[in-house]
């Protein structure tokens, strides 16, 4: 009997509604682990190259691990991956909450939907029991209706729903896939593919409980990591103001992504940071499953403009950002609403904010003018222009049907040069955070496989002087320098991109784990040994890690990306125009040196691409002849 | 006693480049610490003392080296 996990992948065809369960080996499970390496697996092996995203040949895969559901704080999260319709690479993204586990106690490590059904439909997964359901009432509706309604239907008050809204259906493609209004796989538009298929909703319920090889050792586990969470500085702020503190940290570092990132100091800061929302919107914390950070905001406000429901999510930093300092705007009020209204129409708030400052930066360049948005102004700062958007994209109306498509393709829709405020990379709207002040993590957008994404390797700031200390376990014993572009920063890259990928692999919160938070790297592989029965360890788990990147890096290469597609944005290459990095910018021939030095240590050729060696020396010959 | 704190990013702005030798009293732990150089904790992510991660309530020592670095990332 195998612990932690429960050796059953269900298939779903969607076109025929059949479906079939799969026992992979422990070897198997032992290699692929689950998360992003499980799901990259099941797209190299099913996926053709050069298909279209929204095509009924995408395969969709919602992928918890070996670990997910087990009794520790993080240990919650899961993986929804597909083809991306926002980049055309590998698209995956990550969430908390309860369904993952639910997944789990529901008698499934994973599940693998293929086809498109003919018409709408949910998926219910019941203690091991498959049925797919008629969606038809639930087509059309948000997110929380979706949710009211699968409980009513299947009078089960604990059922775990991850569902779209209509930015899904309508297959925008950045929508996302949520659950509970909490928990979001925001990012690449699997929100979209979920829409293409016309599944509307995957409900989970199960009674089924973890079997754990030493549920001993975990208990210790968790006493001693959830007594450390209420003490290391970092867990401490994010469980009394969640990742809402990062406003004023990274404004007054110079590095609030602000106006399309033309500025990181943003004026109105004061207005949008972590004490005037705990003094205004906030209402209580909420958390994922078993976890003792409780870093979830709800917020609450009686507002005839602006009204919050306490249901509905309160805005964490990203999307504090996205819809606040992007778009020069200081009203916190309307970018809690924004947020809520993201999430009810299932719009990935990161992309929104980024399409949203873009549309305001042409508007201000007269780029785009009043004959394009139905006579309305969309000028900095202008809230009410912000919250009109967001339904014109959901809805895909107007200039929402344009914006809809993400700043890349906008861009090239609205021509005069638009492109050159379209900040994207491989075609992904940018997360909040500017490579100019932490050039490692500037390197985790350009080599991300799903574009700019932010969550791809450990910031650089945190090991500045003694706090290299935390990279020990990997090797690394001199300080890291936040703005440089070397090979010590390479070497930094390198590594803490193979053990922060660890927990995209193992389905593992960042807020809980290294190198950062609240865990350590022996006190980690404890964990997966207590709960697998594995004899494993860091150098076993971060080989995972790297299997995992190199199989996205495959089919991304398969699918026809270059290394000219690994880069950074315009503006990062430009002189920082005020604040405390005023002048700072990244050196272009630095930084292509740097991602050459990386291919040259990562085992890829100069072309970006794994070598046969790299290949069998992570087990992953039978992807030799795709390489 | 004498601890000397080294500042990353605008936490050492008007600072000595960054590094302060500061006198305490016996039994001072790292949040008066914090107080004393008016930093307000949430600005806070790597706290270390000689190159272990640390606690607010900790107790500081004549001669201890004290790391801290502002909060930077995340989702």
């Amino acid at each position: 009997m195998p612990f932690g996990y429960n050796g059953k992948i269900l298939h779903v065809n969607l076109t025929d509604c059949s479906w079939e369960i799969e026992e992979p080996s422990e070897t198997w499970y032992r290699t692929y682990v689950g998360g992003t390496a499980l799901a990259a697996y099941y797209l190299l092996k099913y996926l053709k190259p050069g298909l279209n995203p929204l095509s009924k040949e995408n395969v969709l895969v919602f992928a918890c691990s070996v670990v997910t559901g087990a009794p520790l704080s993080g240990y919650s999260r899961y993986t929804v991956a597909a083809k991306s319709p926002l980049t055309g690479a590998i698209g995956r993204t990550e969430a908390g909450g309860y369904f993952g586990p639910e997944l789990k106690f529901a008698g499934f490590d994973a599940v693998v939907l293929t086809g498109r059904s003919p018409k709408p439909v949910y998926l219910y997964i019941n203690d091991g029991k498959v049925e797919i359901r008629d969606a038809g009432a639930l087509w059309g509706q948000d997110n929380w209706k979706t949710l009211e309604k699968i409980r009513d239907e299947t009078n089960e008050k604990m059922v775990r729903v991850a569902s779209i809204g209509i930015a899904g259906e309508r297959m925008v493609p950045y929508a996302c896939v949520q659950n509970d209004l909490e928990h979001f796989n925001g990012r690449t538009g699997m929100g979209a593919v979920m829409g293409s298929k016309n599944l509307k909703a995957v409900a989970v319920r199960g009674h089924k409980k973890l079997q754990m090889a030493d549920p001993q050792m975990v208990k210790v586990i968790r006493e001693w990591h959830n007594d450390r969470i209420k003490v290391h500085p970092p867990n401490v702020n994010l469980s009394k103001f969640g990742t809402t503190i990062l406003v004023k940290g990274l404004n007054v570092t110079g590095i609030l992504p602000t106006r399309n990132f033309r500025d990181g100091v943003f004026e109105g800061a004061d207005s949008i940071n972590h004490e005037t929302y705990h003094n205004t919107i906030f209402e209580s914390n909420s958390t994922c499953y078993a976890c003792a950070v409780r870093c979830k905001r709800r917020v609450s406000l009686k507002d005839e403009k602006y009204p919050l429901n306490k249901h509905f999510g309160g805005p964490e930093y990203e999307t504090i950002a996205g819809l606040g300092s992007m778009c020069g705007i200081d009203n916190l009020p309307a970018v809690a609403h924004g947020n809520q209204r993201c999430n009810l129409l299932g719009l990935d708030t990161i992309s929104t904010g980024s399409v949203i400052a873009f549309a305001f930066e042409c508007f201000e360049k007269g780029i785009l003018t009043k004959d394009d948005t139905d006579g309305r102004p969309l000028n900095w700062g202008d809230a009410d222009a912000m919250i009109w958007l967001i339904e014109e994209i959901a809805n895909r109306r107007g200039i929402g049907e344009i914006l809809s498509e993400g700043v890349r393709k906008a861009a090239d829709i609205i021509g005069k040069g638009a492109e050159k405020y379209a900040f994207h990379i491989k075609g992904q709207e940018m997360p909040m955070h500017d490579g100019r002040g932490k050039t490692g993590m500037g390197m985790g957008f350009a080599l991300s496989p799903t574009g700019a994404e932010h969550m791809e390797s450990p910031h650089d700031v945190a090991f500045q002087g003694d706090g290299v200390s935390k990279l020990y376990g990997l090797g690394i014993f001199e300080p890291i320098e936040p703005l440089n572009t070397n090979a010590q920063k390479v070497r930094f890259f390198v590594n803490g991109q193979k053990a922060w990928q660890i927990n995209n692999c193992y389905g593992i919160c960042n807020f809980c784990s290294v190198p950062i938070h609240a865990m350590t790297f022996q006190m980690l592989v404890d964990s997966i040994r207590a709960i697998t029965g594995w004899d494993t360890s860091l150098y076993d788990m971060m080989r995972v890690s790297e299997r995992s990147n190199v199989m996205s890096r495959v089919f991304n290469n398969r699918e026809g990306f270059k290394t000219e597609d690994d880069r950074i944005i315009r503006r990062w290459h430009e002189p920082m125009p005020t604040g405390p990095l005023k002048e700072q910018n990244i050196d272009p021939d630095e930084f292509q040196g740097a991602l050459a030095l990386y291919y040259e240590i990562s085992g890829w050729d100069k072309e970006g691409n794994p070598t046969r060696g790299k290949l069998v020396d992570l087990n992953l010959e039978w992807l030799i002849d795709e390489s | 006693m004498k601890v000397n704190v080294m500042f990353f990013a605008t936490l050492g702005k008007n600072r000595n480049q960054g590094i302060e030798e500061v006198h305490l009293s016996k039994g001072t732990t790292v949040d008066d610490l914090l107080k004393t150089l008016m930093i307000d904790t949430t600005q806070v992510c790597t706290l270390s003392v000689n190159k272990k991660m640390a606690t607010f309530d900790q107790v500081l020592s004549d001669g201890d080296n004290v790391t801290i670095t502002p909060p930077i990332g995340g989702g």
